[in-house]
């Protein structure tokens, strides 16, 4: 008996087997079966609108104090306006009044006026001098809030917490960090062509706040560069009657100094990203080349070897290379080398002649000017050389700086020959050119680090 | 006499000027740097507890009572004991009612053994269809987790692979996917500059009834993905991508007799790079 079944159980395991194939088989079947019966439909979307995203933006709430309120949503709308990204729309054409920025709005009312996002503010003076500003950020389309972020503050200082708010909705709505809680130093010029006085000058990013920094000084400014980790600026300081020299100034603390001592002229000082060293080029004898600088000990290095001129050093945000530029090749071109002078290489072949790489914080591209047709670029290029566009031309600009997200360029402008120069920014695709507010014409902006 | 008077004058006059004229002159530049003042983020737990509403609650204020636990935390003053914070009402059918969607009509094969994930819903999610306040916990890959490989490539701008399922029968026609393309393009608020652009997409799966108006929440296929990536970019336009799939509804436009192609639709969002 006992045989028997086991000389059975194979061909019944076997059936078995059979059996549980069919049934897999038929369920993966019944699986598949709507899916083939039922092809997806699949769009790609790779246009959209680019045009500026329309957001509402009411006058902050306050019980007390109505015209700051005011001021409040004005800065940020004015903020939001000049990143050439948003477009606020025209209170006038609001229909639900806010009351209270803890209830939620009607949607509906925002969506008739074709808003896309609700920004709903109010201040709070808090008793001790400090105000509160809270915000709630609103997607009228998905009918939900995206963020909310509140700030306290000495009332005077309004205007810096106004600017972070214009940060984080920019950041909510870009995903790019914002940049308007941030300061522009640059050259103000006054005093005819000839005989130019060139005197420090800092503002807010929007124009506010303008404040002469080296106003008691008795020499010109040049190429003032921002660290990017302090409030600290390096610049090339003139003098009538000696050799140029590099200075650091802490603006908080107001302390100046000259940095090392060379035996021939110093140009074009940067801070390394980490604001730890200065890259400079040093001419010696007729030639120029980069150079790396500790600032304490004045002890410096230098990178390229080269009988051509080296100027203009700028470092990638990661540490790792270094672009400049190098008339080596005949023309004036931009070259990227290794952060120790390794690996030199040429970046740009196009006719005329480039200047002045920056490198941008985002460290995706380099920003440079060129020289062509008797007329001044303003450029990108990538870190490789590929995809160069120009992104503004005039009779001469000059001195980009980058936002400290790497989103927008300002630069100097003179719009025909001996024309006011005065300061411009562009975003990085080549929309909104626009100038900044200068009290004197001004030249060589240097935007600094988001403030924090 | 007189001749003296008029001298006087004259000279009191111009005096008077020089101060005029002269004044712009003798102003001294100010140079007092005003140093950067602090400011104070509150802190996460802070604003949490002081900026928060409840994101479902309805659009009319009005019909509920303020929330006193968050207007107490704004003003430092403890009125009566807060209310039992009660769960929202049964909202009214929001003006667009949204029907089940009826398959009637069509040949709709079976329903699909969707993987939904289990909805841990408030009863007023499925009537009040556009709040997408809910999105954030439905962040769930509907696709096998791809986070380490690079994102697909779904660039396709001649169209190629539309035009491939043309004349099949089982997808739409070419200027049927044009009209979804031309909507889009004034829905979705496409970012610009953004780095490495070629890399980013955002799938989005909706379900459309009949009517043409989204059923249940759009899926973000990549959710997964997008969220993992530590790409803010990525991110924002995710929410672009969403934010433009609901504004474009309804989808009336498509045609009803194949309803059954387009009840069921992914689209993928790009956004533009630097150029």
């Amino acid at each position: 008996m006992e045989r028997d079944r086991v000389a059975l159980l194979p061909s019944r395991t076997w059936d078995r087997e059979s059996l549980m194939i069919r049934v897999v088989v038929l369920i993966l079947a019944s699986l598949m079966a709507p899916v083939a019966a039922h092809a997806q439909v699949e769009i790609d979307i790779t246009r959209g609108r680019t045009d500026p995203m329309p957001i509402a933006i009411p006058s902050y709430l306050s019980q007390s104090d109505a015209a700051l309120a005011g001021d409040i949503a004005e800065v940020i709308t004015n903020d939001l306006t000049i990143s050439g990204l948003f477009a606020p729309i025209d209170e006038a054409a609001f229909i639900e009044e806010i009351t209270n920025i803890n209830v939620t709005p009607r949607f509906a009312d925002w969506r008739v006026i074709n808003a896309r996002v609700l920004v709903a503010g109010e201040m709070i003076e808090l008793g001790d001098g400090r105000v509160q500003i809270n915000t709630r950020l609103w997607d009228v389309v998905g009918n939900q809030q995206i963020g909310s972020v509140a700030y306290k503050t000495p009332r005077d200082n309004w205007r810096r917490a106004a600017h972070k708010v214009s940060d984080f909705i920019y950041t909510s709505l870009t995903g790019e960090s914002g940049y308007f809680d941030s300061r522009i130093v640059f050259v103000g010029e006054t005093g005819p062509k000839v005989d130019r006085t060139k005197r420090l000058v800092i503002m807010d990013q929007d124009g506010h706040n303008p404040q002469t920094l080296t106003g008691g000084l008795a020499y010109d400014v040049l190429t003032p560069r921002f660290s990017p980790n302090e409030q600290e600026i390096t610049y090339l300081a003139l003098f009538e009657d000696r050799k140029a020299k590099v200075y650091l100034f802490n603006i908080e603390t107001g302390r100046q100094r000259e940095v090392g001592d060379f035996p021939g002229m110093t140009f074009a000082p940067r801070f390394t990203p980490d604001g730890s060293e200065l890259l400079m080029s040093i001419e010696q004898n007729g030639n120029s080349d980069v150079a790396i600088m500790d600032p304490d000990s004045g002890r410096y290095r230098r990178l390229t070897f080269n009988p051509a001129i080296d100027t203009s050093p700028s470092m990638s945000p990661d540490g790792r290379s270094i672009t400049f530029a190098s008339d080596r090749g005949g023309s004036q071109q931009i070259y990227v080398m290794d952060a120790d002078g390794r690996n030199q290489r040429r970046i740009t072949f196009g006719q005329g002649t480039y200047g002045t790489p920056v490198w941008s914080p985002r460290g995706d591209l380099i920003a440079f000017t060129r020289l062509y047709n008797g007329k001044f670029f303003i450029g990108v290029v990538n870190t490789d050389g590929s995809g160069e566009r120009l992104l503004t031309e005039s009779y001469l600009v000059e001195g980009p700086t980058w936002s400290p997200n790497g989103r927008v360029l300002a630069f100097h402008r003179e719009a025909y020959p001996g024309g006011p120069v005065r300061l411009y920014a562009v975003d990085l695709t080549g929309q909104n050119l626009r100038q900044l507010p200068t009290p004197t014409e001004a030249s060589d902006p240097a935007w600094s680090p988001r403030l924090d | 006499m007189r001749y003296a008077t008029f001298l006087s004058a004259l000279l009191h006059i111009g005096v008077f000027a020089a101060g005029f004229i002269a004044a712009p002159f003798m102003r001294t530049e100010p140079n007092v740097y005003v140093p950067i003042v602090p400011i104070e983020l509150l802190s996460e737990a802070e604003i949490a507890e002081e900026l928060s509403v409840r994101a479902d609650r309805v659009s009319e204020p009005e019909e509920e009572p303020e929330r006193e636990e968050e207007r107490t935390e704004l003003v430092d003053v403890q009125p009566e004991p807060e209310p039992e914070p009660l769960p929202p009402p049964p909202l009214p059918e929001p003006e667009e009612v949204e029907p089940e969607p009826e398959p009637e009509v069509l040949p709709e094969p079976e329903p699909e053994p969707e993987p939904e994930p289990e909805e841990p819903t408030p009863p007023q999610r499925r009537e009040q269809i556009d709040d997408l306040s809910f999105l954030d916990d439905v962040l769930v890959d509907l696709e096998e987790d791809d986070s380490t490989s690079p994102p697909r490539e779904v660039l396709d701008p001649e169209g190629i692979r539309d035009q491939e399922r043309v004349g099949l029968g089982d997808s739409l026609r070419a200027s049927e996917i044009d009209q979804v393309r031309a909507r889009m393009a004034s829905c979705y608020d496409q970012p610009t500059g953004v780095p490495n652009a070629d890399d980013i997409v955002v799938r989005i799966r909706i379900n459309l009834s009949p009517e043409g108006e989204i059923v249940g929440d759009p899926n973000v296929l990549n959710a997964r993905q997008i969220a993992l990536s530590n790409n803010s970019w990525w991110r924002a336009t995710r929410d672009r991508a969403v934010r433009a799939v609901v504004a474009c509804a309804p989808y009336d436009y498509l045609p009803p007799d194949r309803y059954y192609i387009w009840s069921e639709m992914t689209l993928n969002f790009s956004p533009l790079g630097v150029m």
